[in-house]
């Protein structure tokens, strides 16, 4: 339903205005996926999405099909098999770097009493195969990784494809390209289905397959040490054409990845959505979206997750040299946050181990440059909350969009860059926790 | 509708038959025995209430305002409706014009907002006036009992339901020195384990009144103090602000003591940030960013029983306890205040928006 200000019906609407905590909602919903009542799929740094209409299936697969979109650099896909039988689960996944490494690695998830006691004693010695991800997880062998471009090759589809297939019987499973063909019952050993009293726990824990797709960005040498880039852009409305430009200008600059800050739909009806996410299709590096009231006005919050990712996100920018600066998503579509937000700001905002400096996204500026505009957060003492935690955080720069004018000041010491009208701005972050902020035509 | 209203639906009233008269004599069994006992009909300048008329008014009325009243024979105040909701419409538009410009999106914040939501309310209120008039007739409403001048000792409570912070309650005492002309109230909302506490002075002077003494403009001042240990902040603002209620009656006779209202305000802040979420910065700290707003609120006041008023508003407030419906929005606001006794109102305020704030008071006169 459209929520539009119209004096008591806006008003009236509270019930209306649950937009945001449904979207968080979305954000959680599609981390997970059932695609039996043995078997689904979860994710970290990832979230289900549609799969895209060019994408084409081997024929007479009857192997699902599970289609994600990167939310991180350093993502996992864990395919959870409950079952025994031979399966295999065909993954597609979107908005990954093109020199991404695709790796895997099997685990019971659950480990026997001994060694969760050597574990808990002596952790890195007597452990060494331990995963950091899944330390209470037993590995069943080593991270094996998929390097052949044509592995992971999509055909005419953009992206990376292939299969995954596991043997929880025999405690197998691995990395093929998409069109493998998936394995039938009859095609593995014979299946037996043991008790937990009889295997012991860990044999009737779940069978894991763990895929991760990792990418390190490399930072370019400058007169201030090494340091990253990355373009914000945003604030282009139903003015698709601008839109447009600014994905052709990304493309032609050499950034890892883009952020957009907001605003890049006339509205939230499915036909400009569609519109919009047509032309972000054309990036070619990841992109990671917060939200603008126009994106989100009248939009279906679990449409706005499956086309442009969680708008309230901590993305991590892994630099592989011992700093890692990291870029927060705040989704002030609603014109503040919310209660979800707010409560895990301290978290958002925590120092990083790597260090790093923080930039914060968002698309409402906590307070407008101009007060008597009333442009920025709906409730003052909100934006005051806001700044408070961004002050104490040390947060070294928040990117805006939603205001027209472009313009830059300085609010209790955090540095707020509003990107104007159809914004394009480069970032750079360099090792020392510096940022520097230019915006250009 | 009262029983008044109904019977003047229904037949003329007895405008000038005494109860003294009606006491000793019989009652009339026809129009020739009721004139001779002095019936002079209902005066023509003040017409019955008209189901059908209030009907069209909120339909067909909604678009062209007035017609009820047209419908009832009141031609002059359909013309004057019908120019109030073109003259609210042409702020509208005028109000969209003026915030869609991007060159003056950085100097014209008060001005659209004003603008669109005088518009709006001007919109609202001719058409809810052919509606309400045509209704009810010449009949007025009941005498305005809002307080306007004397000295009260309030004691209220204050829930907010706003799931972004897990403090509800809120006390809310304030007292108000008021001699009719100027006035000094001072007032503090507080959490009650003290985690947030506001504290605020307002003061001011009516330099116009009206013969009714409700009509009035008022200017003033607030001075306020936030502070909250919940997320480690404080701030100290001022703010000056011009506020006026008028009488309907005096454009449309059939809404007499129905108020409009209308407040703005623009106002300065200091923020005051801790080192920590639990740190309040002391009232005379370094100051860490001040920022400026305004806000605007326009209604309608009027009393909805004998010793009972009403107040609705539309808000345009950063300020209050809840934030507004959405970006572009604002929040409802509707307040009672029930005369219990001359000397004790009970009074209650509904705050609508992105969530939702109740507050129920008792008023002393001192």
């Amino acid at each position: 339903m459209r929520c539009k200000a119209l004096l008591a019906l806006a008003a009236l609407s509270v019930g209306c205005n649950r937009a945001v905590p449904t979207r968080e909602a979305a954000i959680e919903a599609a981390r997970t996926l059932e695609l039996a009542a043995d078997l689904s799929v979860e994710l970290d740094g990832a979230l289900i999405t549609t799969c895209p209409d060019d994408l084409t299936t081997p024929e007479g697969s009857d192997a699902p099909v599970v289609c994600v979109r990167l939310t991180a650099f350093d993502a996992e896909i864990r395919v959870v098999d409950s079952g025994c039988a031979p399966r295999a689960v065909r993954v597609h996944v979107q908005n990954a770097a093109s020199d991404a490494v695709v790796g895997w690695r099997a685990f019971r998830a659950g480990e026997s009493t001994a060694r969760a006691a050597t574990r808990a004693c002596c952790e890195t010695l007597l452990n060494p195969n331990g995963d950091e991800r899944h330390p209470d997880w037993t590995p069943l062998g080593p991270e094996v990784t998929l390097d052949a471009l044509d592995a992971r090759s999509c055909g005419e589809s953009r992206g990376l494809c292939w299969t995954s297939t596991a043997r929880p019987g025999t405690d197998q499973a691995w990395l093929t390209p998409w069109t493998t063909a998936a394995p039938t019952a009859a095609s593995g050993a014979a299946c037996v289905s043991l008790s937990a009293p009889q295997a012991g726990t860990l044999r009737a824990a779940p069978f894991v397959l763990a895929q991760r797709v990792r990418a390190t960005l490399r930072p370019v040498a400058t007169d201030d040490g090494p340091a990253l880039d990355f373009v914000v852009i945003g604030n282009t409305g139903e003015d698709t054409a601008s839109l447009e430009r600014l994905v052709a200008r990304v493309n032609a600059e050499d950034v890892p990845f883009v952020v957009l800050s907001g605003d890049i739909a006339a509205n939230g009806s499915d036909e400009a959505l569609d519109r919009a996410r047509r032309v972000l299709d054309a990036f070619e590096v990841p992109f990671f979206m917060t939200l603008g009231e126009k994106d989100a006005d009248g939009a279906d919050p679990v449409g706005l997750v499956d086309r442009f990712g969680a708008s309230t996100d901590v993305l991590l920018l892994p630099t592989g040299q011992g700093w890692q600066p990291k870029v927060v998503l705040l989704d002030s579509a609603e014109g503040g946050l919310s209660a979800k937000t707010f409560a895990a700001l301290p978290d958002y905002l925590a120092p990083g181990s790597p260090p790093g400096a923080a930039i914060v996204v968002t698309h409402t500026p906590p307070f407008d440059p101009s007060g008597l505009r009333g442009a920025g957060f709906k409730r003052r003492g909100e934006g005051a909350r806001l700044l408070a935690a961004l002050s104490r955080a040390g947060v070294a720069a928040v990117i805006t969009g939603h205001l027209n004018e472009p313009g830059a000041d300085v609010q209790s010491g955090v540095e707020i860059v509003h990107g104007g009208a159809r914004h394009f701005v480069r970032v750079r972050v360099n090792e020392a926790g510096r940022v520097f902020v230019q915006r250009s035509d | 509708m009262s029983a008044r209203l109904v019977a003047g639906l229904t037949a003329p009233a007895l405008a000038t038959a005494s109860p003294a008269v009606a006491q000793t004599q019989a009652a009339p069994t026809s129009l020739d025995e009721a004139r001779a006992q002095g019936y002079a009909g209902r005066p023509a300048d003040e017409p019955a209430g008209s189901m059908l008329g209030g009907l069209l008014a909120i339909g067909p009325g909604f678009f062209v305002h007035g017609v009820g009243h047209y419908y009832t024979g009141d031609e002059a105040t359909a013309l004057k409706l019908l120019v109030g909701e073109l003259l609210g419409a042409g702020l509208v538009v005028a109000g969209a014009l003026v915030a869609a410009r991007p060159e003056e999106a950085g100097r014209a914040g008060p001005l659209p907002i004003s603008l669109v939501q005088s518009g709006v309310f001007l919109f609202l209120g001719s058409w809810l006036a052919d509606v309400v008039g045509t209704f009810k007739g010449a009949e007025p409403f009941d005498d305005d009992t809002s307080r306007l001048g004397g000295h009260t000792l309030g004691l209220g409570y204050r829930y907010v339901g706003d799931p972004r912070t897990a403090r509800r309650h809120r006390l809310v005492p304030s007292l108000t020195l008021d001699s009719g002309r100027v006035f000094v109230q001072p007032s503090a909302e507080i959490e009650p384990n003290f985690s947030e506490r506001r504290f605020a002075l307002d003061f001011g002077g009516r330099p116009w009144r009206g013969a009714s003494g409700r009509d009035h403009v008022a200017v003033g001042a607030r001075l306020r103090r936030d502070e909250s240990a919940a997320f480690g902040y404080a701030t100290r603002a001022a703010e000056g602000w011009l506020a006026w209620k008028l009488d309907m009656g005096q454009l449309i006779a059939r809404m007499r003591r129905f108020s409009i209202t209308q407040r703005y305000a623009v106002g300065i802040e200091q923020f005051q940030f801790g080192a920590s979420p639990s740190d309040v910065p002391a009232p005379f700290a370094d100051v860490d960013f001040t920022s400026s707003w305004f806000s605007l609120a326009s209604g309608f006041a009027f009393n909805a029983a004998r010793r009972t008023h009403l107040t609705l508003e539309f808000v345009q407030d950063p300020t209050v306890a809840i934030p507004a419906a959405s970006a572009q929005s604002g929040l409802l606001r509707g307040a009672f205040s029930h005369r219990y006794r001359d000397d004790l109102d009970i009074d209650v305020e509904i705050l609508a928006g992105d969530g939702f704030s109740v507050a129920l008071g008792l008023v002393y006169a001192l």
